[in-house]
């Protein structure tokens, strides 16, 4: 129920609401309060084929028993420069948060992200990292199918593969469903304990990143202005509420917005 | 949360038996068999078959990797006489990939070589959605 009460039927959070980004590798979260949606009500972004060509085939056209390389989401509007023309969904804006829900068809394939571009991020019991290798093994986990709920956060670009395990060729279309949000970090300490300890509602979504990476270092320090060394809010126990409440100001003093 | 795609075949014109070649508007080249992903349930929802008499069998291989694949037949749809027969299926051909190398046709079979035509829709599932 707390999520009908924090998301609108879109799958969006709504305005006044917070989103909490779980970060498994600092074991830190990040919450944002969502100000504004700058696309309330207009929230398609009809993409068109799946912007990749293997050789010898149409943009789009996924090889039978093949899997593409990395790619990104280019800007087809022609309006966008520098890195967001490779990646409509890069960004370095801290006030901005992109949630988008990607819907690849068919709904054949396994789809697999890096997270940033060249880490793959999936590794087993810190032991095996999935490949994209069709007719691997080391390809059968580390991949989702059906559409994939994504947060862009700013400073790092994100690759996709898509792996098509049938033998035949096959045609893609993406639909992205996404809101374009004004957030803001909270500044009150106790709001803060109480969306970690759940008792105010949020959207938690945990983004799958289980190695640290420089460009995600730095989205804290250089883009959100946390100290140098703080990656975030500490994942605090149900018990530490004096501790939390008493470091948080300390951890958000600086932050840009 | 699967896909339906509609698959579409004829008959030569000439051979009493064969093996379809199936297309659809989500494929780029037509294919003669249909292998899914480990995992993945199909199933083979309606059919609409057209044209002369004509049997179309639903043939399943555990192995489309082996040099001379073996199939068994799983499923039939049958036009007795010259027309056209819309079939709703209440309960459809299902077939399982269960270590990716399943995979399935679909043959003809007529007394006397003549155009049929089928339309087939078939929903990919992975078991998890």
């Amino acid at each position: 129920m707390t999520e009908g009460r924090v998301l609108d039927e879109h799958g969006f959070v709504k305005e006044g609401e917070h989103v909490l980004i779980v970060l498994p590798a600092y074991n830190t979260i990040l919450p944002l309060r969502i100000k504004a949606i700058k696309n309330k009500e207009a929230e398609w972004w009809n993409y068109g084929p799946v912007p990749y060509t293997f050789s010898g085939y149409n943009e789009g056209e996924i090889k039978a028993r093949s899997a593409t390389s990395g790619f990104k989401f280019k800007d087809r509007t022609g309006r966008l420069t520098g890195e967001q023309a490779g990646d409509m969904f890069y960004h370095k804006k801290a006030e901005k948060l992109i949630h988008a829900y990607i819907d690849i068809r068919p709904h054949l394939f396994r789809i697999y992200r890096e997270i940033p571009t060249g880490v793959k991020q999936v590794v087993y019991l810190d032991a095996v990292t999935f490949t994209t290798d069709v007719g691997d093994a080391t390809a059968d986990f580390g991949y989702t199918t059906g559409v994939v709920e994504q947060f862009f956060l700013p400073n790092f670009h994100i690759d996709w593969y898509v792996a098509n395990w049938t033998n035949m060729d096959l045609k893609t279309n993406v639909m992205i469903k996404y809101a374009e949000y004004e957030v803001e970090i909270p500044r009150d300490a106790e709001t803060i304990f109480s969306l970690m300890m759940r008792k105010v509602p949020a959207h938690w979504y945990t983004l799958p990143v289980t190695s640290k990476h420089s460009t995600i270092d730095r989205m804290f320090t250089e883009i959100y202005g946390f100290a140098e060394g703080r990656y975030g809010i500490p994942f605090y126990r149900s018990y530490e509420r004096e501790k939390a409440i008493s470091e948080i100001p300390e951890i958000l003093k600086g932050v840009a917005i | 949360m699967s896909e339906i795609i509609t698959f579409y075949g004829e008959t030569d014109g000439s051979s009493t038996t064969g093996t379809f070649s199936l297309n659809s508007d989500a494929l780029v080249n037509a294919v003669s068999y249909i292998r899914p992903d480990k995992g993945m349930r199909v199933k083979i929802w309606a059919s609409l078959m057209a044209g002369a008499a004509v049997t179309v069998f639903v043939e399943q291989t555990d192995d489309i990797t082996a040099d001379s694949p073996t199939y068994k037949k799983v499923g039939a749809f049958h036009l007795a006489s010259e027309g056209q027969l819309h079939i709703d299926e209440r309960h459809p051909v299902e077939l399982f990939s269960r270590d990716g190398k399943q995979a399935f046709r679909l043959t003809w079979s007529q007394s006397a070589a003549a155009k049929s035509y089928v339309m087939i829709k078939v929903e990919f599932e992975y078991p998890a959605e």
